[in-house]
């Protein structure tokens, strides 16, 4: 199997060598390859009212995003860890799995009949954007740190904490924050990653003024290939950034494995 | 319900709850926590998920229904809906079972290496899960567009390059893109379950006179099946329901059923129930996919 392998890894980097190599080059019209070197295509994003514009908005939805599910994701992670019943596993297993039984599409569909109406005129509002992208990212990190919970067996340690003395307060401080921090820090650069590169709610969701940055970038595929190749780089990069960090700041391959769906 | 009354009572009773049930004695003294505790924790991400979740998609259901079955009634009727049925089938079962097989190749290659190595595959591997649709839609059309780099290659040899692109915009070609961000995920998936698998089964079988290909297919698939199927139908739900890389790649034209849902909403002065109940239909088939594999997932447990 190690054929099919490297001939996966060359289907895996292929496009991403190319959008790399297509953003540097000068012109790239019928040729394998693009002639002379240049970094006009990165000036000519960076100084792009609207890519500034749709930057700034995508960090700023990114940034809440994470900032909320970080407040919200854990206690409701350590509840679904300690009520360890059938129905309440069963239930967390459902949300889990929402984002793929839900199509983002259908969500984004219900965002519009909702916040069109009257009482609730909010489409195209920054955060709209963000309620969206906690619905779509929370739970890969709820499912990130439920994993995590069950695997350090926290509620032993609790126990003996507790036999000890330690009130509840002390345990959850000195106890359930310090223990999951790796996978709380893996499982916020998953969210950060995934809020910036979301496309398929915020295309339909966001306002004029509140366009994130994939939504703009692909109007820049219809333009000049090295825009769009420079464009899509910098989306890139910051993936890749996302991913590097996470691995960094968790063990490696746990932080992969814990990222099946 | 009766669950989380039941735990009430288990927790908040104490020493009554451990009377009641003598036949099940706890591992470990409840810690202390109440289901109020719990509930007041989880509340806001309840709130959260109420407010952002269930009501838009309560309002999908009742826009759906505003004139009975009759909005179901007009997407049947559409023959759009039935050749992006087509479509979406098509792409799906290609995609899916592309990811699988590749991806269940892969995973058995990364099991038998040294976990330093298998680490860093494994960190290379996993890119796509985080990269928008974007990426990957630009990044095909310059490998395996019009003027791709693959498609001047395969031009050398004689291959007319026309065909060859327009290949990647037909729902194949559509599924040759998906399988990009699909097949990280079965490899995830499938790992963990062949990193447990114990690797001298085979060798026994072998020298009982088994052939490779015999040890394989009576011992190492009939185990990992479970799991393969749970990530064959997780993979087909995300591809059936996605429609980011497809409109990047070909715009609208392109018939799948999300695509046609996302020109129906797009659209000024669109039959908004039709697309409701195209919603729910998506929904429904993207969830059944999803429970099809939960049941194998249960069933591998077991």
């Amino acid at each position: 199997m190690a054929w099919v392998t490297a001939v996966y890894l060359v289907y895996l980097f292929v496009p991403m060598a190319l959008l790399l190599v297509g953003s540097f080059g000068e012109i790239w019209f019928g040729t394998l390859l693009p002639s002379n070197f240049t970094t006009r295509w990165y000036l000519e994003v960076i100084n792009d009212p609207s890519f500034r514009r749709a930057f700034r908005v995508s960090l700023e939805v990114a940034v809440s995003t994470c900032i909320i599910c970080v407040v919200i994701g854990l206690p409701l992670a350590y509840a679904i860890y300690r009520a360890a019943s059938r129905g309440i596993r069963a239930a967390a297993r459902v949300v889990y799995l929402l984002p793929i039984a839900v199509p983002p599409l259908v969500l984004a569909f219900g965002f519009i009949l909702v916040f069109s109406t009257d009482m609730l005129p909010f489409l195209g509002s920054v955060w709209l954007l963000i309620g969206g992208h906690v619905i779509l990212t929370l739970p890969y990190l709820l499912q990130n740190l439920v994993a995590d919970m069950r695997h350090l067996r926290l509620m032993e340690l609790e126990v003996a904490a507790e036999s000890l003395g330690g009130s509840l307060r002390s345990r959850l401080l000195d106890i359930v924050l310090p223990s999951v921090r790796h996978s709380l820090a893996s499982g916020t650069i998953v969210v950060a990653a995934l809020s910036i590169g979301e496309f398929q709610l915020s295309n339909l969701v966001a306002g004029f003024l509140s366009r994130t940055y994939p939504i703009v970038l692909l109007q820049a595929f219809y333009g000049a290939t090295g825009f769009a190749c420079a464009a899509t780089v910098i989306l890139l990069v910051l993936a890749l950034a996302a991913s590097m960090t996470g691995t960094v700041s968790a063990r490696a391959t746990y932080s992969a494995r814990s990222l099946p769906t | 319900m009766t669950a989380t009354a039941q735990r009430e009572d288990h927790n908040g009773g104490g020493s009554r709850a451990r009377v009641q049930r003598p036949d099940r004695p706890r591992l470990l003294p409840s810690s202390g926590i109440k289901r109020r505790f719990l509930l007041a924790l989880a509340g806001p991400g309840i709130l959260v998920f109420a407010f952002f979740f269930f009501i838009p998609i309560t309002f999908v259901v009742r826009d759906a229904l505003t004139d009975g079955l009759d909005a179901f009634r007009r997407v049947f009727q559409n023959p759009i809906f039935w050749s992006s049925l087509y479509g979406s089938a098509m792409l799906t079962l290609f995609s899916s079972v592309f990811s699988l097989l590749v991806g269940f190749a892969v995973a058995l290659h990364l099991s038998r290496l040294g976990p330093r190595l298998r680490s860093a595959l494994l960190f290379m591997i996993a890119l796509p899960l985080t990269f928008s649709g974007l990426i990957i839609a630009f990044g095909f059309i310059l490998t395996y567009g019009r003027a791709g780099f693959i498609t001047q290659l395969l031009a050398f040899a004689g291959l007319d390059p026309v065909m060859f692109s327009r290949l990647l915009y037909s729902p194949i070609g559509l599924g040759f893109a998906a399988s990009y961000y699909l097949i990280p995920r079965v490899v995830m998936l499938l790992l963990p379950v062949l990193l447990n698998f114990e690797g001298l089964q085979l060798t026994a079988a072998e020298s009982l006179g088994a052939t490779r290909r015999q040890a394989l297919l009576d011992i190492l698939i009939p185990q990992i099946l479970p799991t393969a199927v749970t990530a064959l139908c997780l993979v087909a739900a995300v591809v059936f329901g996605a429609y980011g890389t497809a409109l990047a790649l070909v715009g609208t034209r392109l018939n799948i059923l999300p695509l046609q849902l996302y020109s129906m909403i797009s659209e000024t002065g669109t039959d908004f129930p039709a697309a409701a109940a195209l919603a729910l239909v998506l929904t429904a088939i993207c969830s059944s996919i999803i429970a099809v594999g939960e049941i194998f997932a249960a069933r591998g447990e077991t």
